[in-house]
This record gives structure tokens, sequence and C-alpha cells, in this order.
């Protein structure tokens, strides 16, 4: 018997898990319902057409033959507002109903907005979809100062394309740079780079308020400071995207719950990527992961279950690569706590910088800035739990080296 | 029918410490200006490790799905994974994504680079001055099968029966002008059926538990009076190999009579409702080694039985077991060539149903076994023995016994226990091979 696959979305997480699916269940009905009218693409290349490296053609990530290949059913610009446990339902925005045997939220998230007066007129809040960048590119249309609100992923890679493309950047943060992404050695590394190119740094500051001054925006900082800019850029974090379950009785702490299976508590309803709080890598723990690579893995762990085959998530470990002017920076893996052996080495002069957090013999985390290492490989080492052993040293001095041989190692077990 | 593409193969830490010609050969592929080589270079002096890596082409490339622009494609015409240029914005997830190095970054460039194998005629083997290097179609066991199946699609054996497996890809190697011989077991009733519904198309003779060997005797003898090469090969389980026929099965590898005797050793009788054996293994639980009170499975180890065949000093003795199935297939090749003895393979094969495990754990357990050096892979060869290959970082044999139900009861000392005569066992074959080394 042949089952309906519904999703929630068409982003990393939905075309993941569609994917699956199809690869186990050939004759089974999937469908995606996306909220945008447009083919799906990934919100982390849309910094990218800012900085005018990537054009709007070449965004997208799948084309209409593509989802005819994968016998996926496309519906662009429904919303889905609602949902019918009992019947196996969801309600669309117009009205529309439509059944499921099995259901995937993957809805993504959206920016935060965060309290500051006079926001709603003068400001540009989030910078997350097509839309996003199609208004924020006409905005920018001859000003040549920009203030962006935020400091982390998003915020930053906007700042870098900005600065690329020439402008003059002013950037506010609550703490400090990439705080929640990269430890303070990074942070400052990545803002010093930043100032280097020009950019202005308000650390450890607030928007108070924002308001029109003749077709100019005048700025008030919580130290009181305050300065006039051209466009008001506010990238201050992302939540899950679930409001519209209310209601439901499905278990949302920050994000939906889930189970190692993706599972949340409805039966027959699952969730992954952003929208999701699941278990972490290390710990088991329940939390957000916002990143791609999640995204990825708990589509696939979803739709092979839906499709009726059991697998379980690993659980997700927080990584992020930044490629800034030149540089590259790295960090996968817990932050080194005082259980923990950590070894480091850095180069001020040159700015390069790496470190190693270990559990007794295994890896548990990484920081980098740019050191020649693959990323892939440091990640194999902590997922894959390989006994480093003797060579802790030897990986701190060659670790580009000495990581692909202790990869190779634990891959073919002899040597 | 499957597709199999040709792709880069190398041999392990083969390479001489200061070579770098195939790195350099990739650099100038395009024949234009140098580039940055996309075949790595891997020199860990301390350990004495030299060779190379580059892109495995994956089948599902990690690298594909979380591209945010679509830029890394798998070709379906010759399997190649590709980086188009133009669409890639430099992002470097592609490096995040591969967990085998298979990505390479160009700060000076700001864009991914990877091998696309020089689109069929790659530069870094043509150059390779040791031919450590090589370009072949994914799967070399494709060539080594008959295109035809002997056994039929459905068969009566259990779900996820590696048995069954092994018979299969037996019988499409070794292929037609054999007769195969086989005693009451489970792999009889598919080769025969009972009364109907046999599995088999190829020439069958079902004999009794104790009559295996003699019975093959006769019909090799005749064989050999009016001069005629026929490849006798008998399939037979544990409780006739190694104790209802062993006495037999002897008397044949003195004589030296010549054919093919495998063994799929599922420890114990397990078509009759699982009752141990001599190959069932300590601590093990059977329906005759019970577990309660007093009991705790099986109170004496195994028998090793293929070293006990060896020692009969046979021209040729091998274990195998299904997860490493090119391996099986080359010791089956081997084994054909031989003209003047006896042959024995002893396969390890799971018995899910049985064993209490996972219906679809069978290839699973086959390869932890051998990964936790519980069923080392070895042959012997005219008086010399020869791992294939030794695992240099053996898994804890708990790894093993984990999956299986028959070791549910076990405590940690009686894992211990097992572990230690795991290491005993490993301790032995490593010195007869080394014995054979310094020969």
């Amino acid at each position: 018997m042949t089952k309906k696959h519904l999703i929630i979305g068409c982003g990393t997480a939905a075309l993941s898990a569609a994917k699956k699916i199809r690869s186990i269940a050939q004759e089974d009905e999937i469908k995606l319902a996306t909220m945008e009218d447009c083919l799906p693409y990934s919100p982390a290349s849309l910094p990218y057409l800012l900085s005018g490296r990537l054009k709007e053609d070449n965004l997208w990530v799948a084309n209409d033959s593509l989802f005819q290949e994968w016998r996926f059913d496309l519906v662009k610009g429904k919303e889905v507002v609602g949902l019918k446990v009992e019947q196996k339902e969801v309600i669309y925005q117009d009205g529309g109903q439509e059944r499921y045997d099995t259901l995937l939220i993957a809805s993504g998230s959206q920016p935060t907005k965060p309290p500051i007066r006079g926001l709603e007129t003068t400001g540009f809040v989030g910078f997350h979809t097509i839309k996003d960048s199609r208004e924020l590119s006409k905005k920018l249309d001859g000003k040549k100062e920009v203030t962006i609100y935020g400091g982390g992923m998003v915020a930053l890679e906007i700042a870098t394309a900005l600065l690329e493309r020439g402008l003059k950047v002013k950037i506010i943060v609550r703490s400090r740079i990439a705080r929640g992404y990269f430890d303070e050695h990074v942070g400052a590394f990545i803002e010093w780079v930043l100032r280097q190119q020009g950019a202005e740094v308000y650390g450890g500051n607030k928007i108070d308020e924002a308001r029109e001054n003749k077709g100019r925006i005048k700025i008030i900082l919580s130290d009181g400071r305050s300065f006039d800019t051209g466009v008001l850029v506010v990238s201050a974090g992302v939540e899950p995207r679930s409001s519209f379950l209310a209601g439901t009785g499905i278990l949302i702490n920050r994000g939906i719950l889930v189970d190692k299976q993706m599972r949340t508590n409805l039966s027959d309803v699952y969730a992954a990527g952003d929208v999701v709080e699941s278990l972490d890598f290390f710990l088991g723990q329940p939390g957000i992961n916002a990143i791609t690579p999640s995204a990825i893995q708990q589509g696939k762990v979803a739709g092979a279950n839906m499709a009726g085959e059991k697998m379980e998530d690993r659980g997700w470990i927080p990584m992020n690569l930044f490629k800034f002017f030149g540089h590259t920076a790295f960090s996968i893996g817990l932050i080194p706590r005082p259980s923990h052996q950590v070894l480091k080495m850095k180069d001020d002069a040159s700015g390069f910088y790496k470190e190693f957090v270990f559990q007794e013999n295994r890896l548990v985390g990484a920081r980098f800035i740019d050191v020649d290492i693959d990323p892939g490989i440091i990640r194999y080492l902590i997922e894959e739990k390989v006994d480093i052993g003797e060579f802790k040293e030897e990986l701190l001095e060659h670790p580009q080296e000495m990581s692909r041989r202790l990869m190779l190692r634990s891959e073919q077990n002899w040597s | 029918m499957i597709k199999f593409y040709k792709t880069l193969h190398w041999k392990q830490n083969a390479c001489p410490p200061d070579c770098s010609a195939c790195a350099e050969a990739c650099a100038h592929r395009t024949g234009t200006e140098p580039m940055d080589s996309t075949i790595k270079m891997i020199h860990t002096p301390g350990e004495n490790f030299h060779s190379v890596m580059a892109c495995l082409q994956c089948s599902e490339p990690s690298c594909q799905e979380i591209c945010p622009t679509g830029a890394i494609q798998k070709s379906k015409e010759d399997g190649v994974v590709r980086i188009l240029q133009s669409k890639c914005i430099g992002c470097g997830m592609c490096t995040m994504a591969c967990p085998y190095g298979g990505v390479y970054f160009s700060p000076e460039k700001n864009l991914a680079y990877k091998c696309d194998t020089c689109d069929g005629k790659p530069k870094c083997v043509e150059a390779c001055p040791f031919h450590i290097l090589e370009f072949f179609e994914g799967d070399r066991i494709s060539g080594y099968l008959s295109e035809e199946d002997f056994l039929s699609p459905g068969t009566r054996a259990c779900g996820g029966c590696p048995a069954e497996l092994s018979l299969r890809h037996t019988l499409r190697t070794i292929g037609r002008g054999a007769i195969f011989f086989g005693a009451p077991g489970c792999m009889t009733t598919l080769m025969t059926g009972l009364g109907d519904r046999a599995g088999n198309r190829l020439p069958y003779f079902s004999c009794l538990f104790t009559n295996v060997p003699s019975t093959m005797t006769g019909v090799y003898r005749y064989y050999k009076k009016i001069r005629r090469d026929v490849k006798l090969v008998a399939f037979v389980g544990d409780g006739c190999a190694a104790d209802i026929g062993f006495q037999a099965l002897s008397g044949a590898a003195e004589r030296g009579e010549n054919y093919i005797f495998i063994c799929y050793d599922n420890e114990g009788y397990m078509n009759t409702g699982n009752q141990r054996s001599s190959t069932t293994p300590l601590r093990a639980w059977t329906n005759t080694s019970p577990v309660g009170g007093e009991c705790r499975g099986k109170e004496k180890s195994n028998k090793y039985f293929p070293l006990i065949m060896a020692f009969h000093g046979i021209p040729y003795v091998a274990t195998a077991t299904i997860a490493y199935l090119e391996d099986y297939v080359q010791k089956l090749k081997k084994a054909m060539q031989v003209k003047d003895g006896l042959v024995y393979i002893h396969l390890l094969a799971p018995c899910p149903t049985g064993w209490r495990a996972p219906l679809d754990s069978g290839i699973e357990l086959s390869r932890l076994a051998v990964e936790t050096n519980y069923f080392p892979l070895w042959e012997y060869e005219r008086g010399r023995f020869r791992f294939t290959p030794e695992i240099s970082n053996p898994k804890p044999i708990s790894e093993y016994t984990k999956l299986v139900g028959k070791f549910s009861h076990l405590k940690e000392s009686e894992i211990q226990e097992l572990q230690e005569s795991v290491n005993d066992r490993v301790k032995m074959m490593k010195s007869l091979v080394e014995l054979g080394q310094t020969h």
C-alpha cells in the first residue's frame, strides 16, 4: 500500500527528507508545500547575492525538471496555518485542507524582532528569504552607509558582502562578534579583520531607538551615543517558525521537541531542520542547532522513518565555517571545560590559530583560523569517536596530515 | 541492473616517501599553467606512512547534498562528481561535508576544486611510476560472478540469512560444470526443496551427515576414470563438517582427494532448532546449552576447526565471511585452481533467527566478527599462513556480543572471558603467520 507523505516547507531539511523517502519508497506520493512562490533555494547563499558573487539565476538548488525526475509534487505559495491531528489533515491559509499519512514539519525559522523603538517604520528586519534579499538590494540602491544590528553568522556574512561592495558598514552587537558560533579568540580575530576592512564595531551595545531624520535614519545606542545612517539592517538571530501549530497539542519548548527518530509527540508527525529542538551528539540533551549539516542529517532520518525504515539521528554537533576576506575560520564541537585536555598553538603575527579539545582519547572540539585542514575530516574524527591515543601532539603539530592519517586508519581498521 | 563506474584506486601506504609524481601530473592536468593538485599526499614519517588520497566519487555524495547553489552534481554518464565552477560561490560548505577530504579549497581563487578523473583519463594514474594508482570499474566483484543466478530469487531460508547469501554467491562464482554436495541442513532445503520447491539449477547430490566426503570420493574417482575434469563442491554446515562427518572429511584430506569442501558455520544445529555443536562458542546460549540457575550457556570453547583442517597439510585452507565478499570470491577462485588435494573453506554464517539477533543484522555481524578478531580472516597455502588482512585495531568483543541474543546473558566477567579466548586465538594465529614469514 502506498502512502502519502506531506512536507511543510521546501528547504534543506524538507528536500533531504523527500529524497530519502523516494530512495526507499518508489511508489509513495511525496508533496512539498512551501509558503514562498519560487523554487527552493538555500538561505546560506543569500549573502552572496548581495556581494554580487552569485546571480539570481544560479540561486535555485533544483528546477522543475528535477522535481519531475524525483516525482515530488511541489506546491508553491501555500502557507499551512493549522493542523487537524485526529483527521490527519493540514489547513492552508486559503481554507483548503489536505490529508496525509505522514507529515513532516520543516517550516524552518524566522528572524527575531528585537525591541527597538521606531523599528517598524525605519528598520529592515531579517535577511532570510529571497524576498528580503530583493528588498534590501532595492533599499541599498544609491546608499553609502549601512548599519547592521547583530553579530551572528548571517549578520557577519551581510557585513562581509557589503564591505566587499565598498559600502561603509557599522556593526552593533549586544555582546561580541560571533558569540555562540566561535569562541572569544576567534571572535576577536574576525572583529579585527572586519575593522581592517573599514567596518566600525560597537560591542556590548543595543539600539534603543531608530527614527527617520530627513531621509536618513538616526540611531540611538543604549550607551547614549547616536549617529545617522543610510540603511538599518536588523539580523538578530532566528527562532523556529512554529506558531501555526498552537493548539494542536504538539510539544514545543523553544523548538518542536523530537526524539532520535525525529518523531514529535503526535503520531505520524515528524519534524526536522531549524524548527526542531533535537538531541545533541555529546550529551543527548535537547537544543536548537539551526545549521545546514544538521538540517540535512535530520531530514534524512525523518525521511527514512516516514518511509518505514528505522533510522536514528546521532545528534547534532555545532559547527561553523566562515570565509571572509581571504581568511577561514572553522569551529566545531565543544568549548573546553575543566575536565577536558586542550592543546593549542597560535601565531599572532600571521594570525593562525589552532585548538584541539580532547575528552580522554577522543576529539570533542576544535577551532582553527587560517590553518590548512580538511574540516570534514575533523568532523569525521569527532563523529566517529576515533581513538586519537598517542597522536594528540602530532595532530596539533601537523593537523592536516595527521587527521587524514587517523581518518584512513579508522576507515580501514588496519594499517 | 546496478551500474558500475570507473574510479581511482590505490594501495594504501605503498608509496615511496619522496615521490610526488601523481600530484605533479595532477597540477598540470589541463596542460596549461600549474593548478592546485586534487590528489593529496599523506606523509606521516613518524609512523612510516606514505600514501595518497583523492575523491572517492561517492554514490550519494555529501558534498552534493550540502552545496547551497547546487553547483556539485554527480554525472549519470560516468559517475563523476563535478563542481560547476560558474555556480560555486566559495562558501566552503562542501569541505565541511566530505568526511574523506575529497574537496579542496583554493584560497587564492576562492573556489572549491575536486578530482574529476580528468574525464576518464586520469593523469595521475599515467604518471604513477609504481602502478600504485589504478583506474578501473568500482566493483571488481561484478566481473567475477556469472550473470546467471543459479538459486531462485525466493527461497525457503529465513529472512536475512547470510548462509543463503553465501551459497548464492558460491554458485555464481563456481558456475556451471560443477556438482554440488550437501547433507541435511538449512542449505539442503534450498538445494533440494522438501519434496518440492527446490531453488537450485545446478546438479546437486544430497548425502547423509556421515558420508559427504566418501560419496564425493566415489564420484571423483568415476570422473577421473572417464577422464573428465569436473569440479566437486560440498556446501555443508558445521554439524556435518566438524562433528558428525568429521571422520570421513579427515580421511579424504589425508588421502588427498581433489575437491572443494565448504563449511558454513552457523555455530550450531540451527536447522533442527538450535542445538549446540562443537563450533558453538563459549558461553553461548542454545537449547542444549541453556541459561538459568547454574547454567551459563556453553561451558566449553569452540574447537577451532579451520586450523584443524590446515594441520592435515592439505594444499589450501581459508576462512571467509559474506561481509568480505570480494575476499571470499578470490579465495574460491584460488581454490578452484588446486589440482592436487583437498581444499577447505570455513565460512562464518551468522544465523539471525537462531542467534536471536535482528533479521537485518547478518552482514553487520559477519563484519563485526572480523573487526573484533572473533573470526580472523586468513588463508593457509602450501604450509604458510597469511592474514587477509590483519586487524590492527580490533574492536572489543562486546561490540559484537551486544548485537547477539545468544550472548545477552553475559556478565562483564564472562565477556572478559570470551575476550581472552579471542585474544589467545589471534595470538596463536599471529605466531603461525610469523612462522611462515621466517621460513
